[in-house]
C-alpha cells in the first residue's frame, strides 16, 4: 500500500511538472522563441541556451552510461551486470531527453523533422547527432536492453502481471537451451562492440558542436573538446550511481547495485573527477594565454568575470566530491552514501561547467568588438525543459515494469558451443550485407552525390535512409539470436 | 490464346515491363535533376567594397537595405530585448578586450559572402549555400531554425526572427514585392540584393547586352543610397572592374582574414 501510495504521487508529480510544460511548449510554438532568454548573437545575446545546453548534458551522459553498460556486459561480473541492467534504461531517458530537447529549441520543430529526414547534409555536426541519436543511440539501445533481458524476460513472462503478454512475445523462442545461451551471449558481445563505436560519433559531433569555433587555437580547442568528453563521462557514471541508489531503495537490495559494486564504481567515479579538474582548470590557463583576443576575453570572463561565480563553483563542487570519494576510500568507508552524495554534486558541477562552456563562448568569445552579452533562461524554457525530464521519466517507469531491475537468472557458466547453423549466419550475413548498403546509398547521397550542395539528394531522403540503415544494422544481432533452431532430424 | 494466358504475362513481357519501368524511373531522376540545376554557370564572383575614409556614418545604408529587404522596424519597445534584425549594420567597437580591426570608428559591415562559408558547413538542410556567383543566398522555406549557421558564422551577420515580424498597422502592404517575408524561426541575412542582380542579367540577356560593371557599382540598395558613393559593388572575376581595383588598394583589408572564410567584402582604411 505505501509503495503503491508513493508510486501513486511520484506519478502525480510527474504529470503536475509534464503539464506546465506542455503549456509553455505551445505557447513558444504560438508566441516563437522571443519568449525565451535567448537573444542575437552581437547584439547582446546568446542564440543557444538552455535546451542545446541540456542537449549537449544529457546526451554526453547517455552515451557515458550506455559505454558503461557495454563494458559492463564484456565483464561479465555479476556486479558489471547489474551496472549494465541498470545503465541500459537511464541512457535510453537521457537519450529521448535530448532528442525532446533539441527539438524544444528549432524554430520550426515540425519542419525540422521533416526537413532533416529529406536533406540533412553529413558536413553538418548537427546531421551526426540527429542521425545517430535516432538510429543508434535510441533504437540501438532499445534492441541491446531487450535483447541482453530476453533470460529475466522468459521468468518473468511465466508470472502473471498485465505484462505478461508483451513479455512473451519479448522473450519468445527463448528456452534457455545452451545452444541458445552461447547465441545470447555472442549477439550481446558484438552488439556491444557495434555501440561502442557507433556511440563515439555522436560524442565527438556533440564535443565539436560546443567547442569548435572559427579561429579558435587548436591546442585550446584539444583542451576542449577533451574536457567535455571527461566530463560526459564522469556525469554518466555520477548519474548511474544516483539511478542505481534509487532503483536499491524502491526495488530492493537485489534490483541494486551490491555495495562492493559502489565501491568500485566511487574509485572510478574519483579518477574521472579529479581527471575532470584537471583538464578544465589546464584549458581555462591555455585560454588565458591565448593570444588570439576572442580566446583570451572568454577566458577572462570564466576567471574573473560574469561566468567566475559559475565556473569557480562548480570547480569547487568538483573538488569537494573528489575529497568526499577520496576521505572515504582512505578510511575504507567508500559505502553508498557517500558514493551517491559525491556523484549528486559531481551531476550539479558538470552541468553548470556545461552551461557556461556554452553560453560564455556566444556572449564573450565572438570574434569581432561586439559588447558583451548575457543570457538567462525565462520561465517557459524552464518549464519546457522541466516538463521534458519528467516526460522521460514517465516514460521509463512503464518499462521498468515490463523489464524490472531484479534479475532472476545470471548466466555465468561456460556455454558449450553449438553445432555450426550456415543458415542462421547466411541469414543475419544477408541483414548485415543489406544494413551496410542502405547505410552507405543513405550516407553518400546525403552528401549530394552527383548533385549540388543546395538540391534534393538524388535518392530522395537520404537521410532517413541512412538512419534506417542504422537501425537495421543495430538489428542484425536480433536477426542471429532470433531465427528458429532446426529440429533434429 | 487462352483466357489464362492472357491474365498471366509472359516471362519475357514481366521483364520488358520491368526494364521500361526502371529506365522510366532514371530518365525521370535525371529529367529532375536537370530541371532544377541552375540554367546556366556564371563566372562571376561578386563582392564588395566599403571606403572607411569616404563613409559619414549616417546609416542610411542601414534603412535602405531595410527598406529595400522587407526588414521589419524593431520598435521602441522590443529595442532593449536585443533582437534587432539588421542585414546592413554598423560594427561599433564596444569590446575593449577585443581589438576592431577597421579602428575606432564604427563601419558598415554587411555578410561577409565568404569563398569558404562556415554557415553553410554548419546547416544541417543545406538552407544556406554558396551559389555559382559567389552569393551567400538563403532558402527560407527549407530553414528549420536551429541557428547552427549563427553560432558557426565569425562575423555575426546572421539574423534570427524571434517572433512573426510587426509591421506598422500590423500589414505589410507597402513590403518590396520582389523579396519574400519572412516567418518566425527562419534566419536571416544580406544577400547583395540578390532579386537586383537578377533582374539585372535578365533584362540584359532580353535585349541581348552585356551587364556593364557601371550597372553593377550601385546595384545593391546600400550602394544605390550610399550620399558619399563610399560602397562599391562589383565582380571580382573581372580584373577591370572597379571593385577589383579596389581590392588591389593597399588600404584594402578583410575582416578575420586570418580564419580562412575567405571574405569578399574589402574595407579601405584610412584617406583616399
Amino acid at each position: 500500500m505505501t509503495t503503491r501510495r508513493s508510486l501513486s504521487l511520484v506519478l502525480a508529480l510527474l504529470c503536475g511538472l509534464v503539464a506546465p510544460g506542455l503549456f509553455a511548449f505551445t505557447w513558444q510554438m504560438l508566441e516563437g522563441e522571443a519568449l525565451t532568454g535567448m537573444r542575437t548573437v552581437g547584439a547582446g545575446g546568446a542564440v543557444w541556451g538552455l535546451y542545446i545546453v541540456m542537449d549537449g548534458y544529457l546526451l554526453g551522459a547517455g552515451v557515458a552510461v550506455m559505454v558503461a553498460a557495454c563494458l559492463a556486459r564484456f565483464s561479465r561480473d555479476r556486479d558489471m551486470e547489474a551496472v549494465a541492467r541498470i545503465a541500459m534504461p537511464v541512457a535510453l531517458a537521457c537519450f529521448l531527453g535530448a532528442a525532446l530537447s533539441v527539438v524544444a529549441d528549432q524554430g520550426r520543430p515540425w519542419l525540422a523533422m521533416r526537413n532533416l529526414a529529406l536533406y540533412a547534409q553529413p558536413s553538418s555536426a548537427l546531421f551526426t547527432t540527429f542521425v545517430t541519436v535516432g538510429g543508434v543511440c535510441l533504437y540501438g539501445s532499445l534492441v541491446h536492453c531487450v535483447l541482453a533481458r530476453r533470460p529475466d524476460l522468459a521468468e518473468y513472462a511465466k508470472r502473471p502481471s498485465p505484462w505478461q503478454g508483451l513479455q512473451r512475445i519479448l522473450a519468445a523462442g527463448y528456452c534457455g537451451t545452451p545452444g541458445q545461451r552461447y547465441r545470447r551471449r555472442k549477439a550481446s558481445f558484438w552488439m556491444s562492440l557495434f555501440m561502442l563505436l557507433a556511440l563515439l560519433a555522436p560524442l565527438v559531433a556533440l564535443a565539436a558542436i560546443f567547442t569548435a569555433r572559427p579561429g579558435r587555437p587548436p591546442l585550446v580547442l584539444g583542451l576542449e573538446m577533451l574536457s567535455f568528453v571527461i566530463l560526459a563521462a564522469t556525469s554518466g557514471l555520477g548519474l548511474l550511481l544516483g539511478a542505481a541508489a534509487l532503483v536499491g531503495r524502491l526495488g530492493g537490495v537485489n534490483a541494486g547495485l551490491h555495495p562492493r559494486g559502489f565501491a568500485r564504481l566511487g574509485r572510478i567515479l574519483l579518477l574521472l573527477v579529479s581527471l575532470s579538474v584537471l583538464v578544465v582548470i589546464l584549458a581555462e590557463v591555455v585560454a588565458l594565454k591565448s593570444l588570439e583576443p576572442a580566446t583570451s576575453s572568454y577566458a577572462r570572463a570564466l576567471r574573473a568575470g560574469v561566468y567566475a561565480w559559475p565556473f569557480w563553483g562548480a570547480v569547487v563542487l568538483m573538488i569537494l566530491a573528489a575529497m568526499i570519494l577520496w576521505g572515504a576510500a582512505q578510511w575504507q568507508l567508500l559505502r553508498p552514501r557517500e558514493v551517491v552524495t559525491a556523484s549528486a554534486l559531481v551531476l550539479v558541477a558538470i552541468f553548470v561547467q556545461r552551461y557556461v562552456l556554452l553560453v560564455a563562448w556566444q556572449t564573450h568569445g565572438l570574434s569581432l568588438p561586439y559588447r558583451p552579452g548575457h543570457y538567462c533562461p525565462t520561465w517557459i524554457e524552464l518549464a519546457v525543459q522541466l516538463g521534458i525530464v519528467a516526460l522521460c521519466v514517465l516514460l521509463l517507469l512503464p518499462s521498468v515494469r515490463l523489464i524490472p531491475f531484479a534479475p532472476l537468472t545470471f548466466d555465468d557458466e561456460p556455454a558449450a558451443r553449438p553445432p555450426r547453423d550456415a543458415r542462421r549466419t547466411l541469414l543475419a550475413g544477408l541483414w548485415m550485407c543489406f544494413a551496410s548498403a542502405t547505410t552507405l546509398v543513405g550516407f553518400v547521397f546525403s552528401g549530394r552525390a552527383f548533385t549540388e550542395p543546395f538540391l534534393d539528394p538524388v535518392v530522395p531522403a537520404s537521410p532517413f535512409l541512412f538512419a534506417i540503415g542504422l537501425a537495421l544494422l543495430a538489428s542484425a544481432g536480433v536477426v542471429y539470436e532470433l531465427v528458429p533452431e532446426r529440429r533434429a532430424k | 490464346m487462352s483466357g489464362k494466358g492472357k491474365m498471366s504475362p509472359s516471362r519475357r513481357e514481366l521483364l520488358a515491363d520491368a526494364t521500361s519501368l526502371v529506365a522510366g524511373a532514371a530518365l525521370a531522376a535525371t529529367t529532375r535533376v536537370a530541371q532544377a540545376a541552375p540554367p546556366t554557370k556564371q563566372p562571376h564572383r561578386f563582392g564588395m567594397a566599403i571606403d572607411l575614409g569616404r563613409c559619414l556614418r549616417c546609416q542610411t545604408c542601414v534603412v535602405a537595405c531595410a527598406a529595400e529587404n522587407n526588414v521589419p522596424p524593431l520598435g521602441v519597445a522590443a529595442a532593449p530585448r536585443m533582437r534587432p534584425i539588421h542585414w546592413m549594420d554598423m560594427l561599433v567597437p564596444a569590446n575593449a578586450a577585443v581589438p576592431s580591426p577597421l579602428g575606432p570608428a564604427p563601419a558598415p559591415i554587411p555578410c561577409m559572402h565568404c569563398e569558404q562559408p562556415a554557415c553553410v558547413r554548419a546547416c544541417p538542410v543545406g538552407a544556406t549555400y554558396r551559389a555559382d556567383d559567389g552569393v551567400v543566398a538563403q532558402i527560407w522555406d527549407r530553414c528549420i531554425g536551429c541557428r547552427a549557421c549563427m553560432v558557426a558564422c565569425p562575423y555575426s551577420r546572421r539574423y534570427y526572427n524571434w517572433a512573426a515580424p510587426a509591421w506598422p498597422g500590423g500589414d505589410a502592404s507597402s513590403a518590396n514585392p520582389d523579396v519574400a517575408l519572412r516567418p518566425a524561426g527562419v534566419v536571416e541575412k544580406c544577400t547583395f540584393c540578390q532579386h537586383r542582380i537578377r533582374v539585372t542579367f535578365e533584362r540584359a540577356r532580353m535585349e541581348e547586352e552585356s551587364v556593364t560593371d557601371e550597372a553593377l557599382r550601385r546595384l545593391p540598395a546600400c550602394a544605390a543610397a550610399c550620399p558619399t558613393g563610399a560602397i562599391t559593388f562589383g565582380d571580382l572575376a573581372d580584373p577591370d572592374s572597379a571593385l577589383s581595383g579596389l581590392a588591389r588598394d593597399p588600404r584594402a583589408v578583410r575582416l578575420l582574414e586570418h580564419l580562412g572564410t575567405g571574405p569578399k567584402v574589402y574595407y579601405l582604411r584610412g584617406k583616399p
